[in-house]
């Protein structure tokens, strides 16, 4: 039972081209991430060794059709046809559950059609299934910022606010 | 000369008083059509206009890469009543092996029209490797099927109907029905002086009524009032106003009423209108795919639908089919040289009469009660709406198919008495909730109790992983690594009662760390900690997982003593599949107007109610539960490389058998019990697992993933969710824990105490 356990947790799916890019990275590269290639915690009999820090990844793999969905609904959403726009990515979703790039577009016609408190949760969902990829995070980060300010804009029009 | 006087001017004074009534009876008579012409018309355009909602499946799409087997693909076109034929025409499909030939219908998707389309598709090992326009030569990135028609709501008359165009019933049934009811509908004015004389005659000579002399229209009418009495009143009445008719409506648009209209059998409480509806009932076959024979016992029912019901007379319906039969061949609506065929033929008529017009009753329910949040009943009723489900037919079919398997097996193992054992299972979309199949009970095509909405039952360990989540989400206290005592306890719960847990095995375990304690479903640790949490944050929890009802807080709730819907066990799962973001359970995703206006979109939503990292915590811990723990038996079913997570639950007395979890693009919940809460001595792996890995195994297509959250980190620490064993301090096990909170130095110690 033990051994299973175990296999499972260290060479199964998840963690296994964790682990791989990170030998990669630590045979490559000089200056890795400072916080997590030092011993952490200094009390212990042996350091605890932190294996896997989120790694940026370069290269988002993406099956092909939700590539094709993802572009006719950036399509879509540029002839502002936003009910077809969300058909699509929400077909990409069914394929890809947590493509962060899907969701980021969710988040885009939501913002277009000021449903903010929706851009704001979709955006903050494309960040937490984005793992660390900064470009995509900045971006989130516009969407959310700018759906709070229309948040706040229709809290200062809405009738009970103009006294 | 002055009697003349006299008598002309009473003779004028009568005329007067002859006039003045006549005037009177006149606009007596007026009225009297005015108030017909509006009941009657109120009563026409009633039925024309409650144009019961259709509702669709979701659309199946096809693209390079699908995991689809052709025999799925074409199981598909059946529902979609696609024939299977060399032949060019639309609605036909052509299968060689591993390729498929597909003469697509043209459809008003939600999103648009799409025409009719000629597509080739190529299989290999189970995926779609090509698809290809054959009319432009051209590859294609997309195609998408249109969806499968699974019912329509029809509120006014709580019943599905199906409603039909005129343009959408067979020609030969039309003309059958004319031939046999009123030969001369185009052209009389609504009533058919002659046809009544020549019935009149006809009765006479046969000494008994064996004619009858009303027009179509009149029998439109007579349907309206559903009044049997023969009165001389009604019989005026009922030309008047078909006169009336007449003059306000076209002959088709009466005829499509009649069409909708008729009344043609009775199933139960509910009768059974319109030839759309009677196709479904009698043969489970839609109209425009009936033979002659099957639309000569339709248009023979006209005449008396009980009398002749062929279902209880057999005998009486094939007569009343020979004489429609023998219309048709002297009207030349049928060969001389295929009368004998269809004659000789069997009724064809289905022995069990279908629960509704639905396949998926229960789905159905779901659809309704979310519609009820958004629709008042009227405009469901009117409007002809289009409703787009989620329903995925293929998957609601394997369901089923399993629960069909399984449910005599799990009898005889629990020792149960036959069909004592009653079920309920779903299966969402892990992304957008969207509800793929709803099985409400073992009775797939019935109405009555459904088991996945209504069914409130104690979830036994189902909570746990609530409140172990409350655990970790205070990651400076609590960590997967973190040791929970599992001994003996007493819980005070006042007035001098006290309360013991105790484990499933009857044993304790002593220290066990947390993951370990969820992965084998200790039932003490947990009490320990639950409590050590408190109930208020537990209940906390829960809200946030998406539980909306009240939850009493009892000690025993940390062990499931709580009841829920195998649905909102659903939601609870799924906001875990999701990181903690809730997103609703939808059955349906648009709602357009019958020409294709979208009104109404259930768009996916999400709200983010959990940090992600004590979720991403849960999951591998739920992971454990199926690699190590109560639920590893999946794994001799599914892959061994499909990461699956889930929980078992078993409630006292072995009442209820659960079982909840996910892949990575799955979310499958399944419960086992009796109606009356007898025991049914199954666990939850033991019960609902075998049902639930059978339906993850045909329906996931992705193994769980979870996206690894920022602060979240790897580290090595000593095996001590095993210290049982020795050789579990030899070795290192990897966990993922908050940056920031690593697990403190004592954690190591353990294991090396026991070393």
């Amino acid at each position: 039972m033990y051994k299973r356990s175990k296999s499972i947790m260290l060479v199964n799916l998840p963690f296994l081209p964790i682990i791989l890019l990170v030998l990669f990275l630590f045979g490559c590269t000089t200056t890795p991430n400072k916080e997590n290639s030092e011993p952490v915690d200094s009390m212990f009999d042996e350091p605890v060794h932190i294996i896997a820090p989120p790694v940026e990844t370069q290269v988002y793999y993406m099956k092909p059709v939700v590539k094709k969905l993802l572009h006719k609904a950036i399509s879509k959403i540029t002839e502002k046809d936003y009910h077809s726009a969300v058909s699509l990515l929400e077909q990409a979703i069914d394929i890809s559950p947590n493509n962060p790039y899907v969701w980021q577009q969710l988040a885009l016609v939501r913002l277009k059609q000021q449903n903010y408190t929706q851009a704001e949760q979709m955006a903050a969902k494309s960040n937490v299934v984005g793992e660390a990829n900064n470009e995509l995070r900045m971006k989130n980060w516009q969407i959310i910022a700018e759906a709070k300010r229309g948040q706040q804009k229709m809290h200062v029009a809405s009738p009970d606010n103009l006294n | 000369m002055s009697f003349f006087v006299v008598k002309n001017k009473f003779a004028r004074f009568l005329l007067w008083q002859f006039f003045i009534l006549l005037v009177i009876a006149m606009l007596g008579l007026i009225g009297y059509l005015y108030y017909l012409d509006i009941e009657v018309r109120e009563k026409f355009e009633g039925s024309r206009w409650e144009v019961p909602s259709r509702v669709f499946a979701r659309p199946l799409s096809l693209y390079e890469g699908k995991k689809l087997l052709p025999s799925q693909l074409e199981f598909e076109l059946k529902l979609l009543r696609y024939n299977h034929s060399k032949s060019d025409g639309v609605g036909t499909y052509f299968r060689q092996s591993d390729t498929l030939y597909l003469h697509s219908r043209p459809f008003q998707f939600s999103t648009g029209f799409v025409d009719a389309a000629y597509i080739k598709i190529s299989f290999r090992n189970g995926y779609i490797t090509q698809l290809l326009d054959m009319k432009k030569n051209t590859e294609l990135d997309f195609f998408t099927v249109e969806p499968y028609l699974i019912g329509g709501i029809y509120p006014r008359k709580q019943e599905d109907r199906v409603l039909v165009r005129i343009d959408e019933v067979p020609k030969s049934l039309i003309d059958t029905l004319l031939g046999v009811e009123d030969r001369h509908f185009y052209t009389h004015s609504g009533i058919s002086p002659l046809s009544i004389l020549r019935a009149l005659l006809a009765n006479i000579q046969a000494g008994a009524r064996v004619q009858g002399g009303s027009t179509l229209t009149q029998q439109l009418v007579k349907n309206f009032f559903l009044s049997n009495e023969k009165t001389i009143n009604r019989k005026i009445n009922e030309a008047l106003m078909s006169l009336l008719l007449e003059l306000h409506y076209s002959k088709d648009e009466i005829l499509e009423a009649y069409l909708n209209e008729i009344y043609l059998g009775q199933n139960g409480s509910r009768s059974i209108h319109g030839f759309g509806l009677a196709s479904y009932f009698y043969f489970d076959q839609s109209l425009e795919t009936l033979n002659q024979g099957q639309i000569a016992l339709l248009v023979g029912l006209v005449k008396g639908a009980s009398y002749y019901n062929p279902r209880r007379h057999p005998e009486r319906a094939k007569q009343r089919r020979r004489v429609v039969l023998t219309i048709q061949r002297d009207l030349d609506l049928l060969p001389a040289n295929s009368f004998k065929r269809f004659d000789d033929s069997r009724l064809g008529v289905k022995k069990d009469k279908p629960g509704g017009i639905s396949r998926y009753p229960a789905f159905f329910d779901l659809v309704k009660q979310q519609l009820r949040q958004d629709y008042p009943p009227e405009d469901l009723a009117s409007a002809g709406l289009r409703l787009f489900t989620t329903l995925d037919p293929l998957i609601q079919e394997s369901t089923e198919q399993s629960i069909q398997k399984r449910l005599p097996q799990l009898e005889r193992k629990a020792k149960l008495k036959r069909e004592t054992l009653q079920v309920a299972a779903i299966v969402t979309d892990a992304g957008s909730g969207s509800v793929r199949a709803l099985v409400g009970g073992r009775n797939f095509r019935g109405h009555g109790f459904n088991r996945a909405l209504e069914a409130s039952r104690h979830v036994g360990s189902l909570i746990k992983p609530a409140v172990y989540l409350t655990a970790l989400d205070n990651p400076a206290r609590y960590k997967l690594s973190t040791t929970l005592e599992d001994s003996p306890i007493k819980v005070d719960q006042g007035q001098g009662n006290y309360w013991k847990p105790e484990n499933y095995d009857n044993q304790y375990h002593g220290r066990v760390s947390l993951i370990s304690s969820l992965a084998n479903s200790y039932n003490v640790s947990t009490v320990r900690l639950g409590m050590t949490l408190g109930l208020p944050e537990v209940s906390k929890t829960l809200k946030k997982l998406g539980i909306k009802r009240d939850i009493p807080l009892y000690p025993s709730m940390l062990l499931g003593a709580l009841n829920l819907s195998p649905i909102e066990v659903m939601q609870m799962y799924q906001t875990i599949s999701a990181q903690g973001f809730q997103t609703p359970i939808r059955g349906i995703s648009s709602v357009t107007t019958a020409e294709g206006d979208v009104l109404s979109k259930y768009p996916i939503s999400v709200k983010q109610t959990l940090k992600p990292e004590s979720v991403y915590l849960i999951t591998k811990a739920l992971e454990e539960v199926m690699s190590s723990g109560t639920g590893r038996s999946a794994y001799n079913r599914l892959p061994y490389d499909f990461v699956v997570a889930g929980k078992s639950g078993t409630t006292n007395a072995y009442r209820d058998s659960w079982f909840a979890g996910m892949s990575g693009d799955k979310v499958i919940v399944v419960w086992l019990g009796a109606d009356n809460n007898d025991p049914i001595n199954l666990t939850g792996a033991g019960g609902a697992l075998k049902i639930w890995t059978d339906v993850m195994a045909s329906s996931a297509h992705r193994s769980l993933d979870v996206p690894v959250p920022e602060r979240i980190v790897f580290a090595k620490v000593s095996a001590l969710m095993h210290r049982k064993k020795r050789e579990a301090c030899e070795e290192d096990v990897v966990l993922p824990f908050v940056s920031g909170y690593l697990p403190a130095g004592y954690e190591r110690v353990i294991c090396d105490e026991e070393n």
